[in-house]
């Protein structure tokens, strides 16, 4: 199977009030079709930038692509013209936000913002076009009758609902899902998680899974990749990140979380804090809060090297695919 | 929906009762006899006792009161003039077009041009566009109309010559005071408008839109806009009570004799009738002019027309 | 971003004026105010004429180098009852604004406080009083008060104290119910801490940025009042009572007119420029 979006290299900055942001810094990742990659990382370590990078909806000012090139099948989307984007954005790739409770129009009833995506990218005339987001309602679980409601009639779950119906109302082909369940209660999560795995099935779609949660990603993804203050440390199958866990960062993610088998251990979180985006240190970002840092790590910023076939990892000292006690 | 509007009916009718209750006391308090003062220093003691009985001063002060209160709300009859004798009500019948033809004018202007120059601003945030309409917009905030109203005078009267300074004979006489009271609330609109869109374009649903591959223009007029309208429209009520209040300074720079003028020329010779009556006529002004608009705004935004087809209060 | 520059210890009041200034155009106000305050402040004291010192030979000078800003109808000389007046508009200004803030927060808080009938009748109190437009409560009380300056200082209030009471009360009430307070409880802090520590602080920011705002409106609403013959009068130099007196020469000398109308228009761009400042400073969502 072909790679069906390439990101190779990525930069973006946001300036602010003179100082630089590094959001992004030279990321690189693939998700080949029908498959599910897994972002993983902390608040603030970029993912929803990466994200809205590939739509290109990132608000400029203040940020901006330095370079990198994001190609789906083949297409540089950063070379594109404005008005192709428009095609692509909502047709090709869709998102799905974090927030639903704000991802709304509040004065629009939710039928007509779903209509509306769809004729943006169909020949509709207004009467199918309502047919065919009633009918987006009904497949997200929501009945067809609640068209010309308004958000507020909805619960966040709900909302959520029908923010998964736009997104999906096009049948695109690249589905950017930025957190679709942080914002829900926990028993709507699994629900809602349930329901965007069942429509890609279903729909052969792509997907990017941004989350901080790795239960979440072990649910989903065929591929993981870990970022860590704007750059990717970790990437390979679930199989790989989940067994063989070999960058410190990863291995400090996994032994913060509780183990359902060893009672009595204690959680290990990682000590310290994420670096300031404004000065990131030189070498390897994580160093400074890392236990085998050495002082290469503080002066040269690591390359992924590749551990097992796609198992690829950025880090001086860890040369061996890990195993899960991280003790290697 | 129709009980709320009943409701602030009701209590729009409480209140201005009220205030009528207020507005005699207030002018009651002010010191000086009106029958003395309007019979002159010549006047015998003898004929401004009987002039005080005739205008009712030799009663109480809740005897007066409630003469008044009952003439007013009861017979809806506002009395005659005590320096003209005319009926109040029929000269608030004449004036009442000319200060609603400004006020009304001055509105649209405000509300139109303040939401445009504010949108403006809005979207080039932070680019010399944005500063130079801010700046503006302050400096007419900072300037008081009167002052205003007197350099257009100057200007466009009696330099140019284009305008007529003061009267109500043409079409011409409103352009000035139409404008002089336009002005500062155009700023207002304007610095209003400019943040209620920029707290729009943060916001996610416009996100939401870009990612649907919606034009920027379109975003702009279907999404951005209706939500950015939303504390524009809260404010136009209030705006219009506000330049309608305002109409006793612009009718005396420019001498129309509206509402205000009259309220002026009825403090001014102790014509409390006048004056009752005038104020009496601002506050339903105000109060309708405000229901209004919470009306409009409930029928726009869902969130609260649900509120209220619930029966709950919005405070 | 988490940063992590460590802890800077600085005062609530210094970080307040560092972050009110941050802008030039707040800068800017800053600076106009404090010196058109201290002008009005010292330049009486400094200039070679009196108040109302009358010179028949100058009448309706123009600018000249002995009287910079001209004389008016009487010869006297415009920059130093300009200056002069000053100290009225900014006064009545001033003191206008704090006043009525003063009050609107006790009642406010009064009704905030106890909620219950307290509440309920200071409410339907404050219906009424609003439903006269502040600029006839202001006409109405500067006729029946007559023309002094704390006569005019009154009216100049009255019309503006539904609104702060409303404000105060409503921030009270969606304050009260936030869970900091709980927190606050729930380690046992007493009730004035509370009150003053947590409470305050939170309901009287908007308050703050209502009354800088406050003072420049309530400069033009003083000089409109003198305009339509009420409150302070001519021969005082109020600045407004300056204009109303100019307006006469409308024709003939306009500089008796332009003088005070630029005063007073450049004073109050000056504050609301300062109340942008405030209101930056104290708008927790531009924090950095």
């Amino acid at each position: 199977m072909s790679d069906f979006l390439k990101v190779k290299d990525l930069e973006v900055i946001y300036t602010q009030a003179g100082r630089t942001v590094h959001a992004v810094n030279g990321v690189s990742l693939e998700v080949r079709k029908g498959h599910t990659l897994g972002l993983v990382g902390e608040t603030g370590a970029g993912k929803t930038t990466i994200a809205k990078a590939i739509l290109r909806i990132l608000p400029d000012p203040p940020a901006k692509i330095k370079r990198g090139e994001i190609l789906l099948d083949g297409e540089d989307l950063l070379k594109k013209p404005e008005s192709e984007m428009l095609q692509v954005r909502g047709g090709k790739i869709a998102m799905i936000f974090q927030d639903p409770m704000t991802a709304l129009n509040p004065l629009m009833t939710v039928g007509d913002q779903i209509l509306e995506v769809l004729t943006l990218h169909n020949d509709y005339d207004i009467k199918t076009g309502m047919k065919k987001a009633g009918e987006m309602l009904e497949t997200v679980g929501i009945p067809a009758e609640r068209y010309g409601e308004y958000p507020h009639q909805f619960s966040g779950g709900m909302k959520q609902r029908v923010v998964i119906a736009m997104a999906l109302a096009c049948n695109p082909e690249l589905l950017l899902a930025d957190e679709p369940t942080t914002a829900l209660d926990v028993t709507i999560q699994a629900q809602v998680l349930d329901l965007i795995n069942e429509l890609k099935e279903k729909f052969q779609t792509s997907m990017i899974l941004i989350t901080h949660d790795l239960g979440v990603i072990a649910q989903t993804c065929e591929n993981v990749a870990v970022i860590y203050a704007g750059s990717i440390v970790e990437s390979g199958t679930r199989e790989d990140i989940f067994d063989h866990p070999t960058h410190p960062y990863t291995i400090g993610l996994f032994e913060s979380l509780p183990n359902m088998t060893a009672e009595g251990e204690k959680l290990k979180p990682i000590a310290g804090m994420p670096p300031d985006p404004t000065d990131l240190p030189e070498g390897c970002a994580f160093a400074p809060r890392c236990p085998y840092a050495t002082e290469e790590c503080r002066r040269r910023k690591p390359e992924m090297k590749e551990l097992s076939p796609g198992h690829l990892c950025a880090c001086f000292n860890r040369n061996e695919p890990g195993t899960l006690k991280g003790g290697a | 929906m129709s009980r709320y509007i009943l409701k602030r009916i009701l209590g729009m009718i409480v209140i201005l009762w009220c205030a009528g209750l207020v507005i005699f006391t207030l002018t009651y308090l002010v010191p000086g006899d009106p029958a003395s003062l309007l019979l002159g220093k010549e006047a015998s003691q003898e004929t401004i006792e009987i002039k005080r009985h005739v205008m009712g001063l030799d009663k109480s002060f809740l005897g007066q009161l409630g003469s008044y209160m009952y003439n007013t709300f009861v017979r809806l009859d506002f009395g005659e003039s005590w320096v003209f004798s005319s009926s109040v009500i029929s000269e608030l019948g004449v004036r009442l077009p000319r200060t609603l033809i400004v006020g009304l004018a001055a509105m649209v202007l405000n509300v139109v041009f303040g939401t445009l120059l504010g949108i403006f601003a809005g979207t080039h945030e932070g680019r010399w566009q944005d500063s130079l309409v801010m700046i503006i917009a302050m400096v007419f905030v900072s300037a008081p109309d009167f002052f205003v109203a007197l350099l257009m005078i100057l200007l466009f009267s009696l330099k140019l010559n284009w305008l007529p300074a003061y009267g109500i004979d043409s079409w011409k006489c409103y352009v000035m005071p139409i404008l002089a009271s336009s002005f500062g609330g155009i700023a207002i609109n304007a610095r209003q408008a400019r943040s209620s869109m920029l707290e729009v374009i943060r916001a996610d649903f416009v996100t939401t839109a870009r990612s649907k591959g919606q034009k920027e223009g379109i975003i702009v007029r279907k999404h951005m806009l209706p939500n950015a309208m939303m504390p524009i429209i809260t404010g136009v009520g209030g705006g219009l009570a506000g330049v309608i209040a305002g109409s006793p300074v612009i009718e005396t720079v420019f001498s129309i004799p509206g509402v205000g003028a009259y309220l002026l020329s009825g403090v001014n010779q102790h014509d409390y009738p006048v004056v009752r009556a005038c104020v009496i006529f601002f506050a339903l002004f105000a109060s309708i002019a405000v229901l209004i608009m919470d009306l409009c705004y409930a029928f726009l935004d869902p969130r609260i027309k649900a509120q209220y087809s619930k029966g709950k209060k919005v405070k | 971003m988490a940063k992590q520059k460590g802890y800077k210890k600085s005062s609530a009041l210094g970080e307040f004026f560092r972050r009110a200034t941050k802008s030039f155009s707040s800068k800017l106000g800053v600076f106009l105010l404090l010196f058109i305050v201290l002008a009005c402040v010292i330049g009486p004291f400094l200039s070679p004429y009196g108040v109302n010192d009358v010179d028949l030979f100058n009448m309706y000078a123009g600018p000249s180098k002995e009287h910079l800003l001209g004389c008016d109808s009487m010869g006297r000389d415009m920059l130093t009852r300009l200056l002069y007046g000053g100290r009225y508009s900014l006064a009545l200004g001033i003191c206008a604004s704090l006043f009525g803030a003063a009050l609107g927060i006790i009642i406010g808080s009064i009704g905030g406080y106890f909620g219950g009938v307290t509440e309920t009748v200071i409410m339907r109190f404050m219906d009424v009083w609003s439903a006269l437009p502040g600029t006839m409560l202001c006409i109405l009380v500067s006729n029946a008060m007559g023309s002094g300056f704390f006569a005019t200082v009154i009216a100049l209030t009255v019309g503006g104290i539904p609104g702060t009471v409303r404000m105060i009360r409503g921030q009270i009430l969606s304050e009260r119910s936030k869970e900091y307070i709980e927190a606050a409880q729930s380690i046992n802090c007493s009730s004035p801490v509370i009150m003053f520590k947590h409470l305050l602080p939170n309901v009287i920011q908007p308050v703050i940025v209502t009354t800088t705002m406050g003072i420049g409106s309530t400069m033009i609403m003083a000089a409109g009042l003198s305009y339509i013959g009420l409150g302070i009068q001519p021969p005082n130099p109020e600045w407004g009572a300056m204009l109303t007196e100019g307006r006469t020469y409308i024709r003939t000398n306009p500089h008796l007119l332009l003088v005070p109308g630029i005063a007073i228009a450049l004073t109050v761009f000056a504050i609301n420029l300062m109340g942008d400042g405030v209101r930056d400073a104290l708008d927790p969502k531009l924090r950095d």
